[in-house]
């Protein structure tokens, strides 16, 4: 599941985890989303690690007032702090391409290593994916399934932000399915639902059939 | 509870359970349950319904409706069921559609339904409670919703209803403010009323004496104009005593002036009202008003066009402008304006309630207005009263306005001053206009036959020296006078008198008997005998209110010798009895 050595901490608590860990956040509450996020960033810039963190909806002058004012050193540690819009990084030219962020996220953390850093962790807003057409909820679900992959050889530790305002109860318990570990109520915990890539894949993929032909079957003549 | 056997079911049912809270609304909540119970093998969450709406899971299974549930819902919500029978409804419908149905509720309330296929029965009924579980934290959310938007309705009905009461309260002391301010008008216009009562009663006491006094004094005059009259004819053209008796005349005449201004102004005047033109009356006085008023004064005069006609002696509108343009000739110091201004004018119900004083009604106005000093409101509270002046000794008698009062208050009418200092006034009269323009119909009435006669006449007076004074002036114009000094003895001459008796001239007010009952009695003795009433005052016997009836003769006191012989003569020679 991770590929990481290393045991670090996230922030939330005192118990260390095994780098690379890859973690859902679903949050509706943009105040616990800022003071969660908060932790898990500082401990990064505190433990010598690269960070990212892509925000969307808001800028990243104001995300970094933001977390100046929640106590996250971004202004002494500003060349060990990237933080990006969302879909700038992830989408150039606003083509969603599982390959191009896979391989970015291999990438940072790869050359943060090279830096010298003693790992990398990211955080990114993911609700803008699916906004305005960017890429389809098959795309989503196979970059997120994807990614438990990569994180095996380029131990980034990531957490996915799911604004829960935007997006179907079940889209979400698919989401919920291809992350490992998950944050409910700023505390880091394992996923009971976590199904691992290939699996989720081959049942998402049937699934998505049943219901094309359910789909066809109803409008045939 | 006993765990369930695969700690990974019970891992994704507290899943659903801690993460239930970030679902947006009915639908997420309910799609993501599905989901999540449906990856629990063996299982096919096939929908829920929550409030009314159902929401399908994702096998797409549809052996349950949306009716189905609806009606399953409203037999389990009827809390007339009861538990035996709610378990009886939730197993037929297991039977028909070969789904679990487990409740959403609270404690208290039903809000909805999870329908549950499985091929695991005995699995299912093992997990079953931990699914109840889930389902409770859902009912539990939407009851906490449902709690929070109570909560701001009853906020917001709170602010709605403190807003309400805040412009109820203001409203309350707007109309608070009105009842204060219409209290304090009210007080104000009583205030007023009364002080208009007492000045009413004041100008009527006034009146009272004014008109008892001149009524006594008119008699002692007669006695003194009548007598030197006679002695006057009498004395030689170079008697020395003929300047005196001039003089005495002279005075007589000024003091019989003022008591028949006093007499006015007590509405004891007699008059002789007729339909008359009030444009032309004035128009006829200029001449002598702009003789009154001098130079230096510009008489200006703006007869309004068909004015209506006024019922009213033409002798008190000569009254009336006389004392008025006197008064606005004294106002005026050097150079200056009198203007007089005649209109129609009309008084509402509305406009009078605003001046109690008015009555409503059709009305000639006659406006007298000068450039003069004008008066200060202590002043003017009191100008109508008799023998108020602001002229210096020996210029005013303080009777002019006082008889303006009278006349005009005698005809029905009302009076108006505007008075800035140091500009001017104005009065305004308004008389009780007839609506039908007003023609001319003045005539003149000046008569010029001869005053003597030799007709007999029977003279009623209880003032002896009237009843002399009265004889001697008759005879000495050749006529035949039987006197008596009470109604009785009129009577008994009357009866025993063997020639003819042509005229009665009787006092109006006697002892006993009054003149008009005097001149019935007689005339029922002699059908022809004619009557003139003379007195003082008319104390209504003969006169309403002042006013003579039509074919009264009266005869002023007190009266010149020329006076009583030329009506005698005038009674005599007319054909009306």
């Amino acid at each position: 599941m991770t590929g990481g050595n290393r045991y670090i901490s996230l922030g939330f608590s005192e118990e260390k985890f095994k780098e690379g860990h890859h973690i859902v956040y679903i949050y509706n509450d943009d105040v616990e989303r800022k003071r969660t996020m908060s932790k898990f960033l500082q401990q990064g810039l505190l433990d010598n690690e690269k960070v990212l963190y892509l925000v969307d909806d808001i800028s990243p002058d104001d995300m970094r007032k933001e977390l100046l004012e929640l106590g996250v050193d971004v202004e002494k540690k500003q060349k060990d702090f990237d933080l990006t819009k969302g879909h700038y990084a992830h989408c150039p030219g606003d083509i969603f391409s599982r390959e191009f962020m896979l391989g970015m996220v291999g990438d940072y953390y790869d050359n943060a290593i090279c830096e010298g850093y003693a790992g990398a962790r990211g955080a990114g807003e993911m609700s803008w994916a699916l906004t305005d057409g960017r890429a389809t909820v098959s795309e989503l679900l196979g970059y997120e399934a994807s990614l438990n992959d990569i994180l095996e050889a380029h131990p980034l530790t990531t957490v996915c932000q799911y604004d829960a305002r935007r997006f179907d109860g079940a889209l979400l318990m698919d989401l919920l399915s291809v992350h490992p570990m998950m944050i409910v109520r700023g505390q880091l915990v394992k996923n009971p639902c976590y199904v691992a890539p290939e699996i989720f894949l081959k049942e998402y993929n049937e699934r998505i059939h049943r219901q094309t032909v359910q789909h066809q079957r109803d409008e045939a003549p | 509870m006993t765990p369930p056997a695969d700690p990974d079911i019970l891992g994704k049912i507290i899943l659903l359970q801690s993460t239930l809270h970030v679902m947006k609304d009915d639908m997420a909540m309910s799609r993501f349950v599905c989901r999540g119970l449906s990856g629990i093998p063996g299982f096919d969450a096939v929908g829920m319904f929550i409030r009314g709406n159902f929401f399908a899971g994702h096998s797409g299974y549809l052996a349950v409706t949306d009716e189905d549930c609806q009606r399953l819902f409203r037999q389990l919500s009827d809390n007339t069921r009861t538990q035996s029978e709610c378990e009886r409804f939730l197993s037929k419908f297991r039977q028909k559609h070969g789904v679990h149905c487990l409740r959403i509720e609270t404690s208290f309330n039903l809000y909805g339904l999870l329908l549950v296929r499985t091929t695991q029965e005995d699995y299912f009924a093992e997990i079953r409670p931990y699914i109840e579980n889930v389902l409770n934290i859902i009912a539990l959310t939407i009851e906490n919703s449902l709690q929070q938007e109570l909560l701001l309705q009853n906020k917001k009905d709170l602010e709605t209803l403190v807003a309400q009461r805040t412009q109820e309260l203001e409203s309350s002391i707007h109309s608070l403010q009105i009842e204060v301010a219409e209290r304090k008008q009210a007080e104000a216009d009583r205030e007023k009323l009364q002080a208009q009562l007492l000045q009413a009663q004041k100008m009527e006491s006034v009146g009272r004496l004014a008109g008892g006094v001149a009524h006594d004094f008119n008699n002692k005059l007669q006695t003194i104009l009548g007598f030197t009259e006679m002695a006057l004819d009498d004395a030689e053209p170079e008697s020395p005593v003929l300047t005196s008796l001039v003089e005495i005349r002279n005075a007589a005449r000024g003091a019989a002036d003022l008591t028949r201004q006093l007499l006015a102004f007590a509405r004891k005047q007699t008059i002789s009202p007729r339909l008359l033109n009030i444009n032309t009356t004035v128009a006829g006085m200029l001449k002598m008003l702009s003789r009154l008023i001098g130079e230096n004064i510009d008489l200006v005069w703006k007869p309004g066009a068909g004015v209506w006609q006024i019922r009213m002696d033409p002798v008190q509108i000569d009254q009336i402008l006389a004392n008025l343009t006197i008064n606005a000739r004294d106002a005026i110091t050097g150079v200056g304006n009198l203007t007089i201004e005649t209109d129609n004018v009309v008084f509402d119900a509305e406009y009078c309630a605003q001046h109690p004083e008015f009555v409503p009604g059709h009305y000639v106005m006659l406006a007298v207005s000068d450039t003069g000093c004008g008066m200060r409101r202590e002043v003017l509270e009191k100008i109508f009263e008799p023998f108020f002046t602001t002229k210096s000794l020996g210029k005013g008698t303080g009777l002019g306005l006082a008889t303006v009062y009278g006349i005009v208050r005698q005809n029905d009418g009302f009076i108006n001053v505007y008075s800035e200092p140091g500009s001017g006034t104005t009065f305004r009269i308004y008389l009780p206009g007839l609506q039908a323009p007003a023609v001319d119909t003045t005539k003149d009435t000046a008569c010029s036959q001869p005053l003597r006669g030799v007709e007999t006449i029977l003279m009623a007076e209880d003032d002896d020296a009237i009843l002399n004074l009265g004889a001697a002036m008759l005879r000495k114009y050749g006529y035949t006078v039987l006197t008596a000094r009470t109604p009785d003895t009129a009577l008994t001459l009357a009866t025993h008198h063997t020639g003819p008796i042509h005229l009665l001239i009787t006092d109006v007010v006697m002892p006993g008997m009054n003149g008009k009952d005097l001149r019935e009695k007689l005339c029922a003795l002699r059908p022809d005998i004619r009557c003139i009433f003379m007195s003082g005052y008319t104390a209504n016997v003969i006169a309403h209110h002042g006013i003579l009836e039509e074919n009264i003769h009266f005869l002023q006191k007190p009266f010149s010798m020329k006076t009583i012989v030329g009506k005698v003569r005038e009674v005599l020679d007319s054909s009306a009895m």
